[in-house]
């Protein structure tokens, strides 16, 4: 109790006195959170596992209930794939079915990116999934084809495993144009699409988009983004007084013997 | 499955609807304790209830077949009690009640046994008002009719069943804000025991902490540098193949598809690995680039060593834009203009604008 200033070395010596009471419930104040966390945890532990007893095949299964449980968790604040120690992993197995299907996603990506340019639509990933899934048998041996077999995959499922994946760098990420989304595999810095384009405009100096799907063959969605890239690099000039867009290219016209 | 009962009073007897107060539940298969739980008959279901874990397990009263005294006392667990009720399952499964008091077995076995009779006697009744049950469409349509209410309750049990467990999670995660709050405020040292054990709650639960990134995935070096050694191995022709860059979630797909064993890496484990290509001397290089994109690019070729190069490639082209030095090298355009104008922070060229068309010069001026 301090009466009035604290006075001298006495004061002083009071206030530390008050300030080391204090730390100390403080400190004991946490130690009892702490012991009640430990508490709880053991707690929901036990409970997780009555839980995924019942209910991991049905989440392994349906793909709706798969995405009712990640919602609740996102709005919960807790991501269940983050570890692969984690409770989520260890009782509901359900860290390795993302990144299997993350590789899944790759694989057709890798396979079609000559025809496409990197540039595939969700819902055909999902279709190639599903008949996948249907028995195709691969040389692979049965151990994975237990994981690989079962699941019913959904789009939510599959937008999943592209985020879950872009720890390893944002060379995979979901576009859409309009409504239709798109898995874009090849980055723009890794593209020679828009190379491409020039070399195709090299002979008039500008192109439209509808020259370039002629010329090339490539999808609409395709060109747009080549395009957009080159305006983006400064290496394109838009017109839009006709009909059509025209891109013009300056970069051509300087040819380097000039 | 074995349930006890233990010394608590039973109260609120009565049966639809009513309570009975218990204290533990014992579940066979996982040895676990629910504390406080409630027993309650309700809807033609038994259920037993722990509202401080938000847990209940449900047993259709029409599966029950019969209900008893059990005489077995063989465990540990069963000696203090007076009594044990057996509930049979027409599954084959049964339950055994443990009590304490002998009067709380007779209320219960009485008023169970009540129950049940009247639930048999209206079950009677209404298959006799529908004789042809089984039969034909109509019985075809009933069987469907029933099949997809109970789905539907099914979904619906799972759904309460997955919000209640959330909630749970949800007043975890809470606590630990508290916790962290607190060791924030104390200013407790970053290696004491404590924080280093709430690191680890914190990612085993998976709330999400910067932090515990950093921490995760559990493997030592020696793990990660096989690893690298491994990546170097499968990825090496796949690299040259495709012009020497590649991105890392196709590298990530190839080393999983090479793996023989079944155990899946998990991309953290990768990226770890991959850092560590410098030390162990691989002559891969792995780089970020601005927008997030990871890549790794075969040779030893640093960013200063690619700068130089430009610079003589400038100076003995005079001068280079970005598309001829992206044909030149065989590099996209994108990475072809990020490394001119990093090129060109460097100080070693320069550039000249002229109508959108940007050509770079060697940097004679600084």
């Amino acid at each position: 109790m301090l009466r009035g200033k604290a006075l001298g070395l006495a004061g002083l010596r009071r206030e530390q006195q008050v300030r080391e009471a204090i730390d100390y419930i403080a400190s004991s104040f946490r130690k009892e959170l702490y012991e009640s966390l430990q508490k709880q945890l053991d707690i929901f532990r036990e409970n997780l596992v009555l839980f995924a007893r019942k209910y991991r095949k049905k989440i392994e299964n349906e793909p709706e209930f798969r995405a009712q449980f990640h919602r609740l968790c996102v709005s919960v604040g807790v991501d269940p794939l983050v570890s692969k120690k984690g409770f989520w992993e260890e009782i509901l197995g359900i860290g390795d079915f993302y990144y299997e299907l993350a590789v899944k996603i790759s694989e057709i990506c890798i396979a079609t990116r000559g025809i496409n340019g990197g540039l595939i639509l969700l819902d055909e990933i999902k279709r190639l999934l599903d008949n996948h899934n249907e028995g195709k048998l691969t040389r692979r041996s049965s151990k994975r084809a237990l994981l690989r077999n079962s699941y019913q995959i959904s789009r939510d499922d599959i937008e999943r495993a592209v985020q879950r994946i872009q720890v390893l760098g944002k060379a995979y990420s979901i576009v859409s144009f309009g409504n239709i989304r798109y898995i874009r595999s090849v980055p723009g810095e890794l593209s020679h699409d828009h190379s491409c384009v020039l070399a195709t405009a090299k002979k008039q100096g500008f192109t439209t988009e509808s020259k370039l799907i002629a010329s090339l063959k490539w999808s609409k969605e395709r060109v747009v983004l080549a395009l957009k890239g080159l305006l983006e690099m400064e290496l394109a000039w838009i017109d839009d007084q006709g009909t059509e867009c025209l891109y013009w290219f300056p970069s051509l016209y300087y040819p380097i013997d000039d | 499955m074995d349930t006890m009962f233990n010394k608590r009073n039973l109260r609120d007897s009565s049966l639809e609807g009513m309570q009975f107060k218990l204290s533990t539940i014992i579940s066979r298969e996982t040895h676990e304790k629910l504390d406080n739980p409630e027993c309650f008959l309700s809807a033609e279901q038994l259920n037993l209830l722990d509202r401080s874990r938000g847990l209940y397990l449900r047993y259709s009263v029409s599966n029950i077949s019969h209900v008893c005294l059990d005489k077995r006392k063989e465990k540990k667990l069963f000696s203090r009690l007076a009594s044990i009720v057996r509930i049979q399952l027409s599954n084959g499964e049964h339950i055994l009640l443990g009590f304490r008091h002998d009067s709380d077995q007779s209320v219960f076995i009485q008023k169970l046994e009540n129950y049940l009779r009247q639930h048999r006697q209206k079950k009677a009744n209404d298959t006799n008002q529908t004789p042809s049950k089984g039969v034909g469409v109509a019985g075809i349509m009933q069987s469907r009719k029933e099949q997809v209410q109970q789905g539907e309750e099914q979904l619906h049990n799972a759904f309460k069943d997955l919000e209640s467990l959330m909630s749970q999670v949800k007043g975890l995660v809470e606590l630990a804000q508290k916790y962290q709050g607190s060791l924030l405020e104390s200013k407790v040292g970053e290696d004491m025991k404590e924080v280093v054990e709430f690191r680890n709650m914190a990612a085993s639960l998976g709330v999400d902490n910067p932090v515990t990134r950093a921490q995760l995935g559990g493997h030592g070096d020696e793990f990660h540098r096989q690893l690298a050694m491994e990546v170097y191995r499968t990825i090496e022709k796949p690299l040259r193949k495709n012009g020497g860059v590649m991105n890392l979630i196709d590298v990530y797909c190839w080393v999983i598809r090479a793996r023989t064993t079944t155990e899946l890496i998990s991309p953290d484990d990768l990226l770890a690995a991959c850092e560590m290509f410098g030390r162990l001397h691989v002559p891969i290089h792995l780089s970020i680039l601005e927008s997030g994109v990871i890549i790794l690019e075969a040779g030893f070729m640093n960013d200063d060593e690619i700068a130089k190069k430009i610079f003589e490639l400038v100076q003995s082209k005079t001068s280079l834009n970005a598309v001829e030095y992206a044909s030149v090298a065989n590099i996209p355009l994108l990475r072809a203009v990020s490394r001119l104008e990093f090129c060109e922070q460097k100080g070693l060229i320069c550039r000249d604008e002229f109508e959108e068309n940007i050509r770079f010069f060697p940097n004679l001026y600084f």
